[in-house]
């Protein structure tokens, strides 16, 4: 095994003077990684990366792949619930004057229906993947600020229970998943059912900005040594353009939902025109996070069809600079597209065509990325299996859904079928294709690395089928009936308009789509129980997560991975080069350079901690309260301060040296 | 100066999205001064930022000719160079889409509601 000593004659020198100046530990403070056998390796890593067992350990844990875990079996808790939602909505719909739903309960239900999907499902889901990924991705031993992390799992959890429960108790938000005023104001909206969603939107977009920090962190500052900017997998660049977004857009949701509830709470008038408010300023502010927010689900997803395509056609992905530039480009578009959401709302044609333009051109990086998953496949040698099979159903889908995109970008298109169900068609062709398809992809791709088990292929083949057959069914004549004139959110219709039959027909691939869901769910556990055994590299892929065991242990790699090669490991078949040097007798990383990736220092990753759940319950208490007073505010700042002064404060932990 | 002397690799990916940043958000702004006062401000105002993100896009091209920072010890060639390409990628794309937009003014009249 070559080694690539951390500690090398250059790096020496420069560390004596820094232990000199006190910014470095003591060159033998501890043993190190270097020169141990891999028996006692794997001790001391294990023993100093453990989670505690008992309650009290789990709830203190803060390695990424457990709460990556907790995350992802959360979200797909939240995908029943929502997908249950419109199960019931379509049952409704099936045909004229149906009286299962009433219309309060239908207007609930499409919002907790679009409310989940958005920001209990879509967002959570692909950063969770990326909270457990990118760290084995880069080759480092955990996500930067661990227990930051830990701590936006609680709060995410909170606010998804904080929304359902209210649902269960009949006050669910009912104004739709963007709640526009004035329908959601005080004029309007009583009780608390739009608080309820201001609130909601407040806990998970904590959460998010939180596990977008720490991602850009552990990207530009984690990755293993030799990792330049061009070395870096096109899933953990997407997934730090997708953060950087995240940080630039959802404060701008926070501030409306805030404003709202200010609005609601304190009598302040910032959307009541009447006043010298301004409506549209609702709409501006909520669409500037709406739309980078559809790229937030959708460019993680890119990452992941690069890599499974990249795995699967059994070469790197083509055009590695067009796919970066792509992704890069896109972050920045998606930030000045978000007026052709509000062309209906007399706005001056001349400043609508500004978006249009940015809109139409966004086009042109996404059509690159298109043609060079193409030209990869074309050059490569394809195996198809379930994965990839779920790639080129993302290609049809998200290709037909793009199309409409760019239709739906001409504001005379788009003043005709403004609200109706031709825009339910294309976001849903753009979403789930755009994204849902590759997460099912990537559940393929990655379960037997999460579990160490292969999930059953025919199965796989059978979910396949049924959920592209099933979507399509479901959402295409949704185009058709959106351009008759049958307008969204309608809890049903007169039988005289004829929509009766094409509505049964979408109702009907709905229940197969649902049902591809029931198979995926059956395929999940009976593979996590009795999948065939995956070993470390089940797919010969040659991304540095495929490098450790498959589950990873604790620690997630012996040695510190050094990275010769964008697929380091088709350019290392046999030996991968590591980096040695570090601590083993407590959780140490290595801090490198943000372009090149140099090994710089050494740094400590916080140990477990309880004070991120109860930070989190303080937080979640504050927002809770809230709804009901402005006084929240004041008495909610106590606790919360308590419970960071916990978190912070020195524990004597080897962690907590300079 | 050094910046311009070896390149800034990365300039096109700092010009090409702020001057579009500021061309969507600007022209918005002067739409309706422009509709009050009959002067076409959007054209040149496009025009002088496609020529602002293609200056940064040629600092890149000069970092791809030059070196950029790759003198500095902990810098490589190859990674400014691959910096430099996606900058100048960029700074054309974002130009262009500049560009469409003033000449969106060309065809459509600020007034029209």
């Amino acid at each position: 095994m070559s080694s690539a000593d951390l500690a090398h004659e250059r790096d020496l020198a420069q560390q004596r003077a820094a232990a000199q100046k006190g910014d470095l530990a003591p060159e033998h403070d501890g043993p190190r990684d270097t020169g141990l056998d891999d028996a006692s390796l794997d001790r001391w890593l294990a023993r100093t990366w453990q989670t505690a067992p008992g309650i009290i350990g789990a709830l203190s844990s803060v390695d990424h792949k457990i709460v990556a875990r907790r995350y992802l079996i959360t979200a797909f808790f939240f995908l029943c619930l929502g997908g249950l939602s419109a199960v019931a909505m379509r049952i409704q719909l099936s045909g004229p004057e149906r009286g299962l739903i009433g219309p309060d309960r239908y207007n609930q239900l499409f919002t907790m229906h679009g409310v989940t999907m958005m920001f209990l499902f879509a967002v959570p889901i692909v950063q969770a993947t990326g909270i457990y990924l990118v760290p084995l991705m880069v080759g480092t031993r955990n996500i930067a600020f661990p227990r930051l992390n830990a701590f936006s799992f609680w709060i995410y959890l909170s606010g998804g229970l904080f929304a359902w429960v209210s649902f269960a108790l009949d006050m669910a938000p009912d104004v739709g998943w963007f709640s526009y005023v004035p329908l959601s104001g005080p004029e309007f909206g009583p009780g608390k059912r739009s608080d309820v969603w201001a609130q909601m939107i407040t806990y998970t977009e904590v959460s998010s900005l939180a596990v977008a920090v720490a991602t850009i962190v552990t990207v530009l500052k984690q990755r293993a040594p030799g990792m330049s900017l061009d070395k870096i997998p096109l899933y953990v660049w997407a997934m730090l353009v997708t953060s950087f977004v995240i940080v630039f857009a959802m404060p701008a949701v926070m501030i409306t939902s805030t404003f709202l509830i200010l609005d609601r709470l304190v009598g302040t008038h910032i959307f009541n025109p009447a006043e010298g408010g301004d409506v549209l300023l609702f709409q501006h502010l909520f669409w500037f996070f709406g739309h980078p927010e559809v790229y937030i689900i959708f460019l993680p997803a890119t990452g992941m069809v690069s890599s499974v395509i990249a795995a699967f056609a059994r070469r790197p992905v083509f055009g590695y600079l067009g796919m970066v530039l792509s992704l890069i480009s896109v972050g920045f578009l998606s930030f000045g597209l978000w007026v052709h959401h509000m062309f209906a709302t007399g706005l001056p044609k001349l400043g609508a065509s500004f978006f249009t333009a940015s809109s139409m051109l966004i086009a042109i990086p996404n059509g690159l990325q298109i043609f060079c998953w193409l030209a990869t496949l074309w050059d490569g040698k394809p195996i198809v299996r379930t994965p990839l099979l779920f790639v080129f159903g993302f290609f049809f889908t998200f290709v037909a859904g793009g199309l409409t995109g760019v239709m739906l970008a001409s504001v005379p298109l788009d003043l005709q079928v403004h609200d109706t169900y031709f825009v339910v068609a294309h976001f849903h062709y753009v979403l789930i294709g755009g994204s849902v398809f590759p997460l099912l992809g990537a559940t393929y791709f990655w379960f037997p690395k999460i579990t160490g088990r292969i999930m059953n292929e025919r199965l796989g083949r059978w979910h396949f089928w049924l959920a592209f057959i099933g979507f399509n069914a479901a959402f295409f004549p949704m185009h058709i009936v959106g351009l008759w004139g049958m307008p969204r959110r309608v809890y049903t219709y007169p039988a005289e308009l004829g929509w009766g039959n094409i509505n049964l027909f979408i109702t009907a691939g709905a229940v197969v789509l649902f049902l591809s869901f029931v198979l995926f769910t059956i395929n999940l556990v009976h593979s996590a129980l009795r999948g065939a055994p995956a070993g470390d590299n089940p797919w010969n892929a040659g991304t540095l997560e495929w490098a450790t065991m498959s589950p990873p242990p604790n620690y997630n790699f012996a040695h510190i991975p050094v990275v010769t090669h964008a697929e380091p490991l088709w350019a290392e078949r046999d030996t991968l080069p590591v980096a040695t040097g570090l601590r083993v007798d407590v959780r140490e990383l290595v801090i490198s350079t943000v372009a090149e990736a140099h090994p710089d220092v050494r740094e400590k990753s916080a140990t477990p901690s309880i004070w991120p759940l109860f930070a989190a319950l303080a937080v979640g208490a504050t927002f809770l309260y809230s709804i009901f007073s402005p006084w929240a505010v004041v008495w909610g700042a106590g606790p919360i301060a308590i419970t960071l002064i916990g978190w912070f404060w020195p524990k004597g932990d080897p962690e907590d040296e300079e | 100066m050094r910046a311009v002397r070896y390149g800034t690799s990365w300039g096109g990916l700092l010009s090409g999205p702020l001057a579009w940043a500021v061309s969507t958000q600007l022209n918005y702004a002067v739409v309706e001064w422009q509709c009050a006062h009959r002067i076409a401000i959007i054209p040149v105002i496009a025009l002088v930022l496609a020529v602002l993100a293609l200056l940064g896009g040629a600092l890149s091209w000069r970092a791809r000719q030059q070196g950029g920072a790759a003198f500095k010890p902990e810098r490589t060639r190859g990674t400014e160079d691959f910096v430099a390409n996606v900058s100048i990628l960029s700074a054309v794309l974002f130009t262009l889409v500049i560009v469409m937009q003033g000449a969106a003014s060309l065809i459509l009249d600020g007034c029209i509601r």
